[in-house]
């Protein structure tokens, strides 16, 4: 089929002319006979006809200098005769389609083969208005849509942006077509065309804004997502079939921020090569782009990257550790340019569920440090009054207390390197930010995320997960304390917890439901609130709290123990007529000693193997512990003690 | 004053008016659009499918002309039937 369109300008402006006169002659005929009825309705169709396709038609082809491709006259004396051939008057479209555009391919298409038979004018080529709606692709027309869109200059119209869609979605059909249509278009053509598609979706997009419409007429922008996805199909095609020579990353740095960022969009690049694009085309974003300097936020690269990351399997993560590679791991807190976008990738792309170890223990700590440094230079109310980084400090920390706090070694999860001083500016941070407390307080799955292991495999890995879970207590017990959260607050954050993760750590208790109904509401609130009552001066404060640390150890020691007893005599490990295991005496002096001493001469009483016993034990000493251990660390670092 | 439609000066009025509409027809310039829009002045899908449509418009308009005279030849034909009536009811 062909796309273009061949005309002598003079004899179409006579065409014009005429036409023009001739609609006037059609409007100027009347009857009011009732037996002309029928004529004069066909007369006025006609008319109708004229003014309202033709005329306009005309008028927007002889008007339109940027559809033009070439005015020169034909060197091809072959194509002057084949054209000579071509029936005239015909009627005919195939019969004039036959030699119409006849070349040798694609490298003509930019050549001299699309010249046209001139005598006193010389003929000029366009795009046929009718090509985008009801033609079927050829090798041809998509070598001269290549020509047509590297000759192009200025701005793309509206009907240009609806031809180009519809002729885009007929060259990315085939791999002949894209070799056609990417050997016809130079790599500046190429970049220009996708740099003006940007910039003029950019433009409707604010001016949609500006007008209150906001994304309410997303058709106004339609036709440009659409050409930019099959561009993107034909970059991808063009890529595999070896035509097309540069990278994404190169085309991507040759183009305009925002226009680079559609094009991304379309791509459907792999998690990594889109976070790797994604760094590179945000940090260029502030300083080549008025877009993102504009009020509408949502109309910028990163907006656009950042959404489609978030589409894309592994993107936050990532996105996350390819800003860390590029050294630029405050790229999403100090100056984000979609804030919303920006907390949800740090979220998303900062679990430990999403990042390799070995990744953990870079990414945290520079975000961490990242976060730490802006919260000092930036003391509330900052520059962003309403970014809340306290928040999202403790929302990235979360999951990782046990490596940021913790012991650095004899546990499952080996400390990061954060040394005293950064861990100390942390804990004051806390200090002074009552937020951050609060979402440790109140956002405890983040904590059970840290807890990808279950217990039941073996004693060993079942007494190092009671270990890390209690160290985990005892940090987040020695945070809320320095936040001086009300005790009765700590005491339900860490029961609440403690339930989480015990669900998450997948207790091999049959009987965890009834248990967490009869111990968890009843026995152990009641205990916890026993042991919570308020304190009268900061030195029966410290020590209250710490009777309600140990109280409540105790208390969640003695869940564990009957939960497993359950287990166990279900198993068969332990006889179903043995006692229940002992409860904890809240009230005592030394709770977490008494506790142990009761529950060895329950086991002493209780008929089960070595095994059994050393478990039950085992798993109620290293909870209470280590606890104290973790909690003692955390208030190392308080400089007021 | 013009003659009622219905009478036989009516008829005939309304005939010749229809004839000078059909002329005005013949002579209009759409009948001669298609020969300016032929491959000599433009090429292509476009250009094809207006040669097709003008050559179109020229048949229906040339259509239009002989209607509306074979419409003029009937109402003359009722004008002299009704002529020839009115003496007999006299």
């Amino acid at each position: 089929m062909d796309i273009s369109m061949g005309y002598d300008a003079s004899l179409l402006e006579a065409l014009l002319q005429a036409m023009e006169q001739a609609h006037d002659e059609l409007s100027a005929i009347k009857s009011s006979d009732p037996a002309a009825i029928g004529e004069m309705i066909k007369v006025r169709s006609i008319a109708k006809r004229l003014n309202e396709h033709w005329l306009p038609l005309l008028h927007r082809v002889l008007g339109c200098e940027a559809m033009t491709l070439y005015t020169s006259p034909p060197p091809d004396t072959t194509l002057f005769d084949q054209f000579l051939k071509l029936p005239k008057h015909s009627g005919c479209a195939s019969s004039q389609s036959n030699g119409f555009l006849t070349g040798s391919g694609a490298a003509g298409a930019a050549g001299s083969w699309f010249t046209w038979p001139t005598s006193a004018h010389p003929w000029r080529s366009t795009i046929d208005p009718l090509a985008a709606s009801d033609s079927a692709m050829t090798v041809d027309a998509a070598a001269f849509l290549g020509a047509w869109v590297t000759d192009h200059d200025g701005q793309y119209t509206e009907a240009d942006l609806a031809f180009l869609q519809a002729q885009l979605a007929r060259v990315e059909t085939s791999s002949e077509f894209v070799t056609a249509f990417l050997a016809a278009i130079s790599s500046s053509a190429f970049v220009d065309l996708v740099n003006e598609l940007g910039t003029t979706q950019a433009e409707i997009r604010l001016g949609d804004l500006a007008n209150g419409y906001g994304e309410q007429h997303p058709e106004n922008h339609a036709s440009i997502d659409h050409a930019v996805q099959h561009i993107a199909t034909i970059i991808v095609t063009g890529q595999h079939e070896g035509v097309f020579t540069m990278t994404t990353a190169e085309l991507s740095e040759r183009l305009d921020p925002y226009p680079a960022a559609l094009l991304v969009q379309q791509m459907h690049l792999d998690a990594d090569e889109l976070g790797a694009l994604s760094v590179a085309i945000i940090r260029r974003e502030p300083v080549e782009s008025s877009y993102a300097m504009s009020f509408e936020r949502s109309v910028s690269a990163a907006a656009v990257l950042m959404a489609t990351i978030l589409a894309t399997v592994d993107g936050p993560s990532r996105y996350v550790v390819a800003l860390v590679a590029a050294d630029l791991p405050g790229q999403l807190i100090t100056d984000p340019i979609n804030r919303e976008l920006s907390d949800r990738i740090l979220f998303e792309g900062t679990r430990p569920d999403v990042l390799s170890a070995g990744e953990q223990s870079i990414v945290i700590p520079m975000l961490v440090d990242s976060m730490t440094q802006f919260i000092a230079w930036n003391p509330r109310p900052n520059p962003d009054p309403d970014r809340d980084v306290p928040s999202l400090l403790a929302m990235v920390m979360a999951p990782y207390l046990l490596q940021i706090f913790g012991p650095g070694s004899g546990t499952t999860r080996p400390g990061f390197d954060i040394d005293v001083d950064g861990r100390s500016l942390i804990l004051n941070l806390i200090d002074q930010n009552p937020a951050m407390a609060n979402y440790l307080a109140a956002e405890r799955d983040q904590f059970a995320l840290s807890f990808d292991e279950h217990l039941g495999h073996d004693f060993e890995s079942d007494r190092q997960l009671f270990g890390d879970l209690a160290l985990l207590l005892g940090i987040l017990d020695g945070i809320y304390e320095r936040a001086e959260l009300a005790s009765g607050d700590r005491a339900r954050a860490q029961l609440a917890l403690f339930w989480s993760v015990a669900a998450m750590a997948g207790l091999p208790l049959p009987t965890v439901g009834k248990l967490g109904a009869r111990v968890g509401a009843t026995g152990a609130q009641a205990l916890m609130e026993g042991a919570g009552v308020g304190p009268a001066s900061p030195h029966e404060a410290r020590q209250k709290v710490t009777g309600d640390t140990d109280a409540r150890s105790a208390v969640m020691a003695s869940v564990i123990v009957n939960a497993t007893f359950d287990a166990f005599v279900a198993q068969g490990r332990i006889p179903a007529a043995s006692p229940r295991p002992p409860e904890p005496d809240t009230g005592a002096d030394r709770v977490g000693l008494d506790y142990v001493g009761a529950l060895s001469a329950w086991i002493s009483e209780i008929e089960v193997d070595a095994e059994t016993a050393a478990w039950l034990l085992v798993a109620t000493t290293t909870f209470l512990s280590p606890h104290e251990a973790a909690k003692d660390s955390i208030s190392s670092y308080d400089d007021d003690d | 004053m013009p003659a009622a439609p219905d009478t036989p000066d009516g008829l005939r009025s309304r005939a010749a008016a229809l004839r000078k509409v059909a002329l005005v027809l013949d002579a209009a310039r759409i009948r001669s659009l298609y020969q300016r829009s032929g491959v000599d002045v433009w090429v292509g899908p476009t250009p094809s499918r207006c040669l097709d449509e003008m050559l179109t418009h020229r048949n229906s308009v040339a259509r239009a002309a002989d209607d509306l005279r074979r419409v003029a030849k009937r109402l003359d034909e009722q004008a002299n039937q009704a002529s020839a009536a009115i003496p007999k009811a006299i």
